[in-house]
């Protein structure tokens, strides 16, 4: 019995060792999974035909036009088992941009209208002659806008009354007294169209141009459109030898959403509204959608509105330096990404910035770069901020002992008080120098700051800078005044940026979360140049990403070309594709 | 007689024994032959890329110049590119799978000055991809332009693309028809005048300045259809006879082909190694 359960066991024991050898051995001579030789052979195949369609000039070529279907068409051809390819393109401006313009009630009309026959005029019989249409043709009353400034009639039919009965007036033409003699750009025009309402031999008066907004049960409303067709045309052009599809829409905010990729507003009574009522649909727009502000404000304005409070934006209460008052003024760019961004634009439409005089809003700065003043503002004016009443000069400063710090000493200091705009502080000017070198002539300034420990911020020789409650100061030792003994005399000497911003520019908001604003003023006219450059401010402020799918959907390879367009004016694009297997 | 030492569990134990050496060696040597084919796989896929890598990036050379196509038989290392990434037309010409001809390189010759193992065979397809994204509405074309005669024309849709491209040493011309908004036939021309001008749609080959071409591909996609017209021509198939063989690795690679007799058009070069 006692041998069996010893034979037992010992078989017992085989079995599990050989159990535990047999999964040894199972693992040393398991295979290891080999590489997806398949993905390797398209990673090498996508960056090939990306770099191919970039060293070609194929996809510049298309990409310039927005042709993004163009380009996959190409790469899905030339590729073997035809190849799918997603992917967008960045910093340049093609493809569609809708540019939202803010309207205010001063800008909105409804002139009255009135029956052409039943008047006794006579367009009407040529008009229904022309087109066909069962309700009586309007025409505009000789009054008011229009009226008054152009002696210009508006004649307003129904076209689509044959087809169907509901739809109410939906044209427009407009007569510059040729007896109904319509050309080509005097209709007609529909709902949404911009036309020109004017007569060119009444050249005292702008021709302004009107979007039709509305043509319901008899009444027209009207909203002026000049500065945003003028700045649409400049758009248009070709840019760089691109061409991207522009389109505007006047919308009154209170009334329509704003759901356009870029949003104007150039009213200053736009801020009334926004502050009125509309913040909350404004603060939801720039969550993901630039805005551009054209506007003259005074300083109670700004100051009395919660929303510019709330961007973070400045007025500067020193005003402007001598003459200037806050008209036009030369502009330059800056070394910031988006003046540089701009600049680029402009000479990519051929703008001659020397030709170019644009006012700011107000004294008002970005203030984003933690002093008061942007060195790098966006667009940057001529003119200049009073900041002398930034700076002070001390002279006849009192000789005190020179025992205590800054060390080491020559044994002269003077002690004084600066005013400057956020205080007065006591300042001391101090002798440096090592033991035996004395007198050196070289002195250095300490600044009593509260919550500085003594001897105060410093010691700043001759010609170093500090920061002062956001302004930035140079220090002049020795003022250089002829009353003055060495070391009498300091000046702390405001060294930041004066020169004006004409186009303010902020990334972040104090107030709110939002995506970027510009702020400019506004002039009665521009001339080419200058709308150019507000066009190059709006495709700026756009940041274009063009989008476009393929026809399968990507896997993980994806390969970008960083290239440019180099017609005028070297222009570059990122784009990023991605690949399906 | 002493008792045995054969018990059944000796006996159970042997049997158990000689089922983990054969488990073992059924183990084994089922692995071997998977591994043995990833490691060949692995070998292939890395040669073909190297070779490709070396033909798409270095120009090739004999002892005096990188123009080794002028003197293939003092050729010393291989390459296609004239840039990175840029292929010389000479230099494909210069691959010749006749034997003995001393102004060509044969596969033989080439196998040698690249030192590979397997076999290879190479295709190369080059794509001319025309813009045609100017327009003009039917019967009122730009002056110079005179338009095709034939009926099926005149049945086309309103807007007509055209456009231009250098291919073989003339400035071709080309005009784009759709019929019920799909963009499907073109016609060619040395000049503006189309009067006599056939008719190519998909598929069909066409003679451009002595060389045929194969209509490939209309663009007919959103942005912007019609804007694109592509051909394709197999200018040189070198190499071996493909084999049946256990694993044939297929590489495509793309480039730039420059010829000074044409614009910059891209080329496909099908790899295949076994």
């Amino acid at each position: 019995m006692v041998k069996n359960r010893k034979g037992l066991s010992y078989s017992l024991e085989v079995i599990i060792s050989a159990l535990i050898i047999i999964s040894f051995t199972y693992g040393i001579f398991q295979v290891p999974q080999g590489n997806d030789w398949g993905q390797y052979r398209s990673k090498i195949e996508a960056q090939d035909l990306t770099q191919t369609m970039h060293k070609s000039g194929i996809a510049t070529s298309v990409i310039s036009r927005g042709e993004t279907g163009s380009l996959q068409t190409a790469i899905t051809t030339v590729s073997d088992s035809g190849k799918e390819v997603s992917g967008s393109v960045t910093n340049i401006p093609i493809g569609d941009v809708e540019v939202g313009y803010n309207t205010v009630d001063s800008k909105q009309f409804t002139p009255a209208l009135e029956e052409v026959s039943a008047v006794g005029g006579t367009c009407d019989g040529d008009l229904q002659d022309d087109i066909d249409t069962e309700q009586p043709i309007l025409r505009t009353e000789n009054l008011g806008v229009g009226g008054d400034n152009y002696d210009v009639r508006l004649y307003i039919a129904d076209t689509e009354s044959q087809f169907d009965e509901s739809v109410d007036y939906n044209t427009i033409w407009v007569d510059n007294g040729t007896q109904c003699q319509f050309e080509a750009d005097e209709g007609p025009y529909y709902l949404e169209d911009n036309f020109k309402w004017g007569d060119s031999n009444k050249t005292g008066y702008p021709r302004d141009y009107f979007q039709v907004k509305d043509i319901t049960a008899g009444e027209l409303t009207l909203y002026q459109s000049t500065l945003p067709t003028q700045i649409h045309k400049q758009m248009s052009e070709p840019l760089n030898s691109l061409r991207p599809e522009v389109e505007i829409d006047v919308i009154d905010i209170r009334d329509e959403e704003m759901n356009q990729d870029l949003f104007v507003f150039r009213n200053s009574d736009a801020l009334n509204i926004i502050d009125g009522g509309e913040r909350g649909d404004l603060e939801e727009y720039m969550r993901d959608n630039p805005v551009v502000m054209m506007m003259d404000m005074s300083e109670s304005q700004f100051d009395s509105s919660n929303f510019m409070d709330d961007t973070g934006l400045h007025w500067i209460d020193i005003g402007f330096n001598g003459g200037y008052s806050g008209g036009p003024t030369d502009i330059s760019f800056s070394n910031s990404d988006r003046s540089r961004n701009i600049e680029t634009l402009l000479e990519g439409m051929e703008g001659d910035r020397s030709n170019i005089q644009l006012p700011p809003a107000g004294p008002i700065t970005s203030n984003t770069s933690g002093t008061i003043t942007d060195q790098n503002p966006a667009v940057e004016g001529a003119a200049l901020l009073n900041t002398d009443l930034w700076s002070d000069q001390v002279n006849g400063m009192s000789s005190v002992s020179a025992a205590g710090d800054p060390q080491p000493n020559c044994g002269n200091r003077y002690e004084g008080n600066v005013n400057l705009p956020s205080g007065n502080y006591d300042i001391i000017n101090t002798e440096v120098g090592a033991a035996g070198s004395c007198p050196t002539d070289a002195w250095a300034v300490n600044i009593d700051l509260p919550d500085v420990s003594s001897p105060g911020l410093g010691p700043y020789l001759q010609g170093e800078r500090t920061t002062i409650d956001r302004r930035q100061y140079t220090i002049i030792t020795n003022s250089g005044d002829a009353s003055c003994d060495l070391g009498e005399c300091v000046e702390l000497r405001f060294s930041g940026n004066s020169n004006v911003e004409v186009v303010n520019y902020r990334e972040s908001f104090e107030g709110f979360d939002g995506d970027r604003l510009a702020l400019t003023g506004k002039k009665s006219s521009y001339n080419e140049d200058e709308l150019e450059l507000l066009g190059s401010l709006m495709f700026s402020m756009y940041d274009s990403e063009v989008v476009f799918e393929g026809r399968d959907d990507p896997t993980s390879i994806s390969t970008n070309v960083i290239a440019s367009v180099d017609n005028t004016t070297y222009m570059p694009y990122q784009l990023r594709l991605r690949w399906s297997q | 007689m002493r008792k045995g030492q054969s018990t059944i569990e000796f006996l159970g134990t042997s049997l158990m024994f000689i089922a983990l050496l054969g488990s073992i060696l059924m183990v084994a040597s089922d692995s071997i032959p998977q591994f043995d084919d990833e490691v060949e796989e692995a070998r292939m896929n890395m040669e073909i890329h190297s070779l490709t890598s070396q033909m798409l990036t270095q120009p090739g050379s004999t002892p005096s110049s990188s123009n080794w196509e002028q003197n293939p038989d003092d050729i010393q290392t291989f390459g296609l590119a004239d840039k990175n990434g840029e292929v010389e037309l000479s230099k494909i010409g210069a691959l010749d799978d006749s034997a003995n001809n001393p102004s060509t390189l044969n596969y033989t010759e080439f196998r040698e000055v690249t030192e590979i193992n397997n076999q290879y065979r190479m295709i190369f397809t080059w794509y001319p991809v025309v813009e045609t994204y100017k327009t003009f509405t039917r019967s009122n074309p730009p002056s110079q332009i005179l338009e095709p005669t034939v009926s099926e024309y005149q049945n086309s849709d309103n807007t007509v693309h055209y456009g231009t491209a250098f291919i073989n040493g003339h400035e071709m011309k080309f005009v784009v028809t759709a019929h019920d908004g799909v963009y499907d036939t073109v016609y060619i021309s040395e000049n503006w005048n189309f009067g006599t001008s056939e008719r190519a749609q998909r598929g069909q080959v066409v003679n451009i300045q002595g060389m045929d071409f194969t209509v490939t591909q209309f663009q007919n996609r959103v942005n912007d259809p019609g804007n694109m017209v592509i051909f394709s021509s197999q200018i040189k198939d070198f190499g071996a006879p493909q084999e049946q063989a256990a694993t044939v690795v297929k590489l495509n690679r793309y480039a730039v082909l420059k010829d000074i007799e044409s614009d910059d058009f891209p080329v496909k070069i099908e790899v295949l190694t076994w």
